[in-house]
């Protein structure tokens, strides 16, 4: 087993965000989440990825406990994370900023007497647009904050892949694009990831896309998971079709 | 920064070579201003550093005060004549000082940075000011330099040794941020800049890379004040650590923006030559030129004196 939670809490205030949350995910899985607003998903995010202390439970990864892991901590054993709101750099160029990336990942940021923004720098940037099949032409030349909402979030997800995580967390990967675009825009991150054996948890609003893109669903409900299974399944239970489904 | 003019290194060395040469060929005055203009400029080349983390101190006058105070205090308590280390006390004053102050600044963002580091240079002046030792009000001056042991026999503080010393010394500065800039480590610098959250998370040690760069930055304007001294053989705590001054060197670092390092330098020249035509022509008007011009700086070169050299392809 990958990762697991035990008996997770966490209160905000009188406002639980997670309930006795206990949750598995094996190697090479894609597990979509969803959930109503404030159903607890991103909460969950964030205390896997050490945003947040749990009030309780435990949390293993590879069978460590990591609960107790500050967040830098947790990424370097290989867990990493996209952002609900895309964090990058917002006036550099695209390219600039999976460089940027890159450098700090490979352990530059003390790195005096080399240049940064070299001919090999920009080249192993523009694979790695590839890999996600962007289309390197439109994305090269631009500063992010040119790019339409979608993109950026494309390129947090991307920049979330440097460092070779064994998992990662996408915090609406597709929410701010357009329906027709949603499609083969998780087509290409799900398949660069799938290629370097990345196991994916992916928060989603769309029931569309989990279905089609998940091989299991895991539901949200006030902190609470109430469903985890086969898409299928989780689709047709009762209480998921009434407060999820129908609720969003 | 695709855009950075490719051969910056070429061109700082026909900078260098230039103002060797203008020593040569321009009246006095004029490379009195220059010289003037590159102790200064190192100051706002300073702030170049901090304005690419996104931040501004309005008290760098601090570290030009301090970095004076060395060359002054040394020359005149240990009799130390020579040149070199006498710049070398105000590298290191600078050094020190902004180590320590860096614990407590790098935790602060925006205006409190700013505000911050213009509390602490008033209390330096509010402590100089008070202390007959140091000279109070009226500061310190020095007379007679060596250089590498070679003692200058025309009593003129502008001379050729102390123009080449501080044309050199800058424009090393100069390299030095520059190569910066372009490494690794400086781009961390834009990174801090852009997005604290995402820059944390990739593992930037946010604090320690402000920290770095105050250190660097401050120990260049306690640079430019030790030269300074040297040129002007004068030091008084109100035309170094007052607010006015740091003031004015804010003012140069926004006129001349933060895209290249050249910029400061130019920034500089331009504001110490319109200020000394504007008071010899407009003696009681010439806070409103320099007002113009920098409304006019920022409607038509909002990136600074420095886009003039870079060309943004588009
Ligand atoms: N830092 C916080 N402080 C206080 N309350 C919080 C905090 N973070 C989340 N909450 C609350 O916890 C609950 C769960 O929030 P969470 O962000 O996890 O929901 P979500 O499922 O991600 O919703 P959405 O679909 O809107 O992103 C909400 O009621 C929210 O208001
Ligand atoms: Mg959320």
């Amino acid at each position: 087993m990958l990762l697991e939670v035990k008996n997770l809490n966490k209160k905000f205030g009188s406002v639980t965000a997670a309930n006795n949350i206990n949750f598995q995910m094996n190697e090479n899985e894609i597990i979509g989440v969803i959930g109503a607003n404030g159903a607890g998903k991103t909460t969950f995010c964030n205390i896997i990825t050490g945003y947040l202390k749990a009030d309780s439970g435990e949390i293993l990864y590879q069978g460590a406990d990591i609960t107790k892991l500050n967040v830098q901590e947790i990424k370097n054993i290989g867990i990493h994370r996209s952002f609900q709101i895309p964090q990058v750099f917002e006036n550099l160029g695209v390219l600039e900023n999976i460089i940027i990336t890159e450098l700090v990942s490979k352990n530059k940021q003390n790195t005096l007497f080399e240049d940064a923004y070299t001919k090999q720098n920009y080249e192993n940037a523009i694979k790695l647009l590839e890999k996600f099949s962007l289309d390197v032409d439109t994305f090269k030349d631009k500063v992010v904050k040119e790019l339409p909402q979608g993109e950026r979030k494309v390129l947090d997800i991307l920049i979330a892949i440097i460092g070779k995580p064994k998992v990662i967390l996408l915090d609406e990967p597709t929410s701010g694009i357009s329906t027709d675009e949603k499609n083969s825009i998780m087509n290409n991150i799900l398949r660069a990831i799938k290629e370097l054996n990345i196991s994916v948890l992916f928060i989603e609003h769309d029931m569309e896309i989990v279905e089609k893109f998940s091989e299991r669903v895991i539901a949200f409900y006030n902190g609470e998971i109430i469903a985890d299974d086969k898409p299928s399944k989780v689709f047709n239970q009762n209480n998921v079709k009434k407060f999820i489904i129908g609720g969003s | 920064m695709r855009d950075l003019f490719n051969n910056e290194k070429l061109i700082l060395i026909i900078f260098l070579f230039s103002f060797i040469g203008f020593w040569f060929v321009l009246p006095d005055y004029a490379i009195n201003t220059i010289t003037l203009s590159f102790c200064n400029g190192l100051v706002v080349l300073g702030l170049l550093l901090l304005m690419r983390l996104g931040l501004v101190s309005f008290g760098h006058g601090m570290y030009y005060c301090l970095g004076g105070y060395a060359v002054a205090m040394t020359y005149n308590f240990l009799q130390i004549k020579e040149v070199f280390f006498l710049v070398a006390f105000a590298i290191l004053t600078g050094f020190i000082v902004s180590f320590l102050l860096g614990f407590f600044v790098r935790r602060f963002r925006g205006i409190f940075f700013a505000m911050l580091n213009l509390a602490l240079s008033m209390i330096l002046f509010g402590i100089i000011v008070k202390s007959v030792s140091l000279g109070s009000t009226d500061g310190f001056g020095i007379k007679d330099l060596t250089y590498l042991s070679y003692t200058i026999e025309d009593q003129k503080r502008l001379n050729i040794f102390s123009y080449i010393l501080i044309v050199v010394f800058t424009v090393l500065m100069m390299l030095f941020v520059m190569n910066f800039l372009r490494s690794p480590s400086g781009k961390m610098l834009e990174a801090i800049r852009e997005n604290e959250i995402r820059s944390a998370y990739l593992g930037i040690s946010i604090n320690k890379q402000i920290h770095k760069v105050y250190i660097f930055s401050s120990t260049l304007a306690a640079l430019g004040g030790g030269l300074m001294v040297i040129l002007i053989g004068h030091i008084t705590p109100e035309d170094t650590a007052y607010w006015t001054k740091s003031g004015e060197f804010v003012f140069v670092a926004i006129l001349s923006g933060s895209l290249n390092v050249f910029a400061p330098l130019i920034g500089s020249l331009f504001f110490e030559f319109i200020r000394s035509y504007a008071l010899f022509y407009f003696p009681n008007t010439w806070q409103m030129i320099i007002g113009i011009v920098l409304i006019l700086g920022i409607l038509y070169l909002p990136e600074g004196i420095g886009s003039i050299f870079n060309k943004r392809k588009k």
